[in-house]
């Protein structure tokens, strides 16, 4: 007997890219911008316990530091529709709630290229490299 | 023994407070929360006093300043996550190693007690994923909590799971619907209220005419898991009232936030 399908058509289903996607996305340029002396990282966190909520935190890791990682950005939004997000720049404080893809991303280009951010990478790469000196 | 200070100093420059505590009590490890002092100073002022001398371990934290007598790779940095700062400890001549969580969790100025217990399970997975990085659970959390040992956010087991017995909290764990959840014994408890040895809290707040309030807080705390509770001594947990020279406390018995810091440091020692 052929089982009926009560999923409907999956193909071309639509697919956009959710928040945590896109800190995927920057957390893999890392290791190129750096020659991989750092590498970013998504952790999702479990520590809701509100299934209808997802929070993804994006880690800067220093491997030579013995995976050394510092949280800089996380983003916490509903699974049912990824948008609003709501957005914390985890060095300094600031909070956001961007209502598009195109307004995260410019949150997100205030966040990672700020000057918070630019001193911490700038000083995990020079530990990492000091320490793959000694 | 290892002796640990932690002190909110508010962004003051206290240096020479913070000097002369750690001269008078052989501090080990010297944990600052809202320190603007410049590293150079900081270390100039300690090591102007102290055989051998302290170091700054490097860490990239924003909110937490730690400084040792200890050679600094033995206090390595594991994890920055905001409101916490989690290092290692390790003496490689002993094998001996700690998770220090030094914290300073968000204000109740801007945060209320549900607040605080929505984010308490973030902190409990946050310390939970480093004791799994480090492989052990010899963890000691210490700073400014924010709350007191009695707020939900540190009793609860979705939160630090803090309990003010030590006999229960070597049982290690308890299940929480289902889910087991890691005790921390808080000795903090110990020391609330006007018949302890020292002060009735760490910070003193004057909710004037609000119908809640408590006018002083315990919001600095330690907090041990049950493995470090042998190790920790009765009687050698205390709050400073004074340095050598200077009182850090006002004429009103609180923390002279005018001289000093609105709160007032704790000091505690381990039996290793």
């Amino acid at each position: 007997m052929t089982v009926q399908n009560l999923w409907g058509d999956l193909v071309g289903l639509d697919t956009a890219r959710t928040p945590a996607v896109i800190l995927q996305e920057q957390a893999g340029l890392l290791g190129k911008l750096t020659d991989e002396v750092l590498v970013g990282e998504v952790r999702r966190n479990n520590e809701t316990r509100n299934p209808e909520s997802f929070i993804a935190t994006l880690y800067i890791v220093a491997p030579a530091l013995q995976q050394y990682s510092v949280s800089v950005v996380r983003v916490d939004y509903s699974l049912v529709s990824a948008f609003p997000v709501n957005v914390d720049s985890i060095l300094d404080g600031r909070e956001w709630k961007a209502d598009s893809e195109k307004q995260l991303a410019d949150i997100l280009s205030e966040i990672l290229s700020s000057d918070v951010v630019r001193k911490v990478i700038s000083s995990l790469i020079a530990e990492s490299q000091m320490s793959l000196q000694d | 023994m290892m002796t640990f200070l932690f002190w909110n100093i508010k962004k003051k420059p206290l240096q020479n407070a913070i000097g002369e505590l750690a001269e008078i009590h052989e501090v080990d490890v010297l944990i600052l929360a809202e320190c603007e002092i410049e590293r150079s100073d900081m270390l100039m002022q300690l090591n102007s006093r102290s055989d051998p001398s302290f170091s700054f371990p490097f860490s990239a934290s924003q909110r937490i300043d730690i400084y040792t007598r200890f050679p600094k790779r033995w206090l390595r940095s594991v994890a920055e996550e905001g409101d916490l700062s989690i290092r290692h400890f390790r003496n490689p001549i002993s094998d001996l190693q700690i998770l220090l969580v030094a914290a300073h969790l968000p204000s109740k100025l801007y945060l209320n007690n549900e607040d605080q217990m929505q984010l308490a399970p973030r902190w409990r997975q946050q310390i939970e994923d480093a004791e799994q990085a480090v492989g052990h659970k010899r963890t000691v959390v210490v700073g400014d909590l924010n709350m007191n040992p009695f707020d939900p956010g540190v009793t609860s087991g979705e939160g630090f799971h803090g309990l003010m017995d030590k006999r229960i909290a070597i049982r290690s764990s308890r299940k929480v619907l289902g889910k087991d959840r890691d005790f921390f014994y808080n000795p903090m408890w110990s020391l609330l209220g006007d018949e302890s040895t020292g002060p009735p809290g760490t910070y003193y707040y004057d909710a004037s005419s609000r119908p809640l309030n408590y006018y002083w807080h315990m919001f600095d705390q330690v907090l041990l898991r049950p493995e470090l509770v042998p190790l920790f001594p009765s009687g050698e947990l205390k709050i400073l009232t004074d340095a050598e020279a200077n009182s850090l406390m006002n004429a009103r018995g609180i923390p002279d936030s005018r001289e000093a810091s609105d709160h007032f440091p704790l000091l505690f020692r381990l039996n290793i």
